[in-house]
């Protein structure tokens, strides 16, 4: 009888029992899915963002169904720092699974107030820096300037001393390596990319965007292509020659894709808009990774982690400037 | 306050789950519109009000291989419960690509369902006249309304208004009259439980000319002064239900508005299906509420209209 693959999986000092995660803002606070399935089989959970004061958030409409996506625009509406602290964090600690905190902020000291008063709660096994929300005015600039990213990482590093530091990257800037090696450099633990790509819809009839917000950030299958390349360049350029962790996101709606961005260079993979359309796909998601691991022999989930390059030794895409190409 | 039959008022919190129908009949009910029966095994108990998020694609094999990503809601227009399982009725207009979709269902099919979501409607004030203000596609909830009052030995009156009467998704026993702002019997979706309609149509194509809301307060002002009181349940458009919520304001009726909003997941998390309503206990006395779970029946007076 083939052994049982073993799915743990290493995000900095945290070790997850597998490497498949729910993503922030697709998942509320961990008891909302209760009736619909049974998360606690997953690797880790990952919070809606938190941030120092309550937000209502961005007026409606929020949401809008695109081609194979959909775009949202929420505002980070949640419930502030200490609310989430005496009503939400109990509840996640009663999931048995490790809670990842997404915490998002104005300026370095909201970050700092919210890492700092998270970090020693022992129902806190991660915090995940929101630093490229496409939806509040001021979102972008961390997410978007290396320097700026570096600043807040490197400051917010200080105050992290207990839980796991990661860092999620925007898609929308030019060079996303020159993002994550900031990210890295300043001392993030692991790095989370991608976040939801700027996007816009129009009602002609209208004459005016769908979103009260005008843009949102668009998720879903319709951006798989685009994140996997993006974890596949930092994964290959940053990452992997530093050996710091991974959790690939972007439209992954079954086991196939959650293997890919494994083999592209992910430990972990991230779950979200899907589970607005069935809160079971994790459960499925890491039962065919567990079949694929068998099938192909393969020991452990964390042999899937950059096997691409394992396999083809071509150049780095992006870098391929010699014009050598890869051998079909 | 009065129960509805068999499942009483609602507990807290209610039961839902993710659930696989299939597909019982798809039938045509007027321009645009059509009606889907679901039968399923077995369902949680139901009430008035409470909506499904349908999955708007063959939910075999990958959750998404084209067409519609995320799931559609829509009230439950009709639930019978019986020896082969539990039948609900959709009635559904059709929009886009996911509406597109269930209109090609055939009988047989599978669909993926999630629900009973939401907060349903209460029942009224003992000794009430349960008057149900229905606009187009936001019919159905209260056609499932006025079959569950009636049984509950609650009066009931239904007002039922469209652009056109092709638009109506109602369908007309064409044996029995209708005439200008007078309650008929002519649809058997409401007659079948002795309840009788005043049809308005903003073209005169069918029953009263005009706006439902000018016709539901003339029938409020020409009332005996010791005619029984009056619970008002509306949905449909929003200008129509802003309209009626504002009689009922004036004229101080208890009135229960179900509301529609764009929505993701239907269960609370993505926040996406906000309505703003009054709360005293906030800094600016207003706050978000979810449609999902908070609603989508809401008492009028909280609603703070756009």
């Amino acid at each position: 009888m083939i052994p049982r693959p073993d799915m743990s999986v290493s995000i900095g000092r945290l070790t997850l029992r597998n490497p498949v995660i729910t993503l922030s803002g697709t998942c509320g606070y961990g008891d909302e899915y209760a009736p619909f399935a049974d998360l606690s089989a997953l690797g880790a959970f990952t919070t809606k963002s938190v941030t120092l004061e309550e937000r209502k958030g961005n007026p409606p409409p929020r949401i809008v169904e695109t081609p194979a996506g959909m775009l949202n625009a929420i505002g980070l509406a949640n419930v502030g720092l200490e609310r989430f602290v005496t009503e939400k964090l109990p509840v996640l600690a009663g999931l048995g699974v490790p809670a990842i905190v997404n915490v998002a902020g104005h300026c370095i000291e909201d970050y700092l107030a919210v890492c700092a008063r998270l970090d020693p709660l022992e129902a806190v096994a991660g915090l995940e820096l929101n630093v490229s929300c496409p939806n509040v005015a001021d979102g972008l600039v961390f997410g978007s300037d290396p320097a700026a990213l570096g600043n807040l990482v490197r400051k917010v590093r200080e105050v992290v001393r207990r839980s796991v530091l990661v860092v999620k990257l925007s898609p929308n800037v030019t060079d996303i390596t020159a993002t994550a090696r900031a990210a890295i450099d300043a001392g993030a633990d692991a790095l989370s990319l991608v976040n939801t790509f700027v996007g816009m819809a129009i009602d002609v009839e209208k004459c005016r965007p769908v979103l009260a917000n005008v843009t949102g950030g668009l998720s879903g299958p319709a951006i798989r292509p685009l994140a996997l390349h993006m974890l596949h360049r930092v994964y290959r350029e940053v990452a992997g020659p530093a050996g710091v962790p991974l959790i690939g996101m972007g439209g992954i709606t079954d086991w196939q894709d959650a293997v890919a961005f494994m083999l592209a260079g992910a430990t972990a993979v991230g779950i979200g808009t899907v589970l607005f359309v069935d809160p079971g796909v994790p459960v499925r998601v890491l039962e065919g990774m567990e079949d694929y691991l068998r099938r192909h022999g393969l020991a452990s989930a964390r042999e899937l982690t950059g096997r691409l390059n394992a396999l083809n030794r071509g150049p780095a895409p992006g870098c391929n400037t010699a014009g050598r190409g890869v051998r079909p | 306050m009065a129960s509805f039959p068999d499942t009483g008022s609602p507990p807290t919190p209610l039961a839902k789950g993710l659930f696989r129908a299939q597909v019982a009949a798809n039938e045509p009910l007027c321009t645009g519109h059509a009606e889907l029966i679901l039968r399923f095994d077995a369902f949680p108990p139901a009430w008035p009000g409470q909506f499904l998020q349908i999955q708007c694609t063959d939910p075999d094999g990958p959750v998404w291989r084209g067409g519609a990503l995320i799931r559609r809601p829509f009230s439950i227009g009709g639930l019978r419960r019986g020896p082969r399982g539990v039948e609900i009725d959709i009635l559904y207009r059709v929009m886009g690509v996911g509406t597109g979709w269930m209109s090609r269902l055939k009988p047989g099919e599978p669909v993926s369902v999630l629900g009973p979501l939401g907060r349903p409607f209460e029942p009224p004030p003992p000794g009430s006249l349960a008057c149900l203000v229905g606009g187009g596609i936001g019919l159905p909830p209260l056609i499932w309304l006025a079959g569950e009052l009636a049984e509950a030995g609650v009066q009931v009156l239904a007002f039922c208004g469209a652009r056109t009467a092709e638009l109506l998704p109602l369908r007309r026993d064409p044996a029995v009259p209708v005439r200008g702002a007078e309650p008929s019997a002519a649809w058997p979706a409401l007659a079948r439980w002795g309840v009788a309609a005043i049809v308005a149509t903003d073209d005169g194509s069918l029953g009263a000319r005009g706006r439902l809301p000018d016709v539901l307060a003339d029938w409020l002002a020409a009332r005996a002064a010791d005619a029984p009181p009056v619970a008002i349940y509306t949905c449909g458009p929003e200008p129509m239900m802003q309209a009626v919520a504002g009689i009922c304001r004036r004229r101080g009726l208890p009135c229960q508005v179900c509301l529609e909003r764009m929505m993701a997941c239907g269960m609370g998390t993505c926040q996406s299906c906000v309505v703003p309503v009054h709360d005293p206990a906030a800094e600016d006395g207003w706050r978000y509420r979810l449609c999902c779970t908070d609603g989508p029946v809401f008492p009028a007076e909280h609603v703070i209209w756009e």
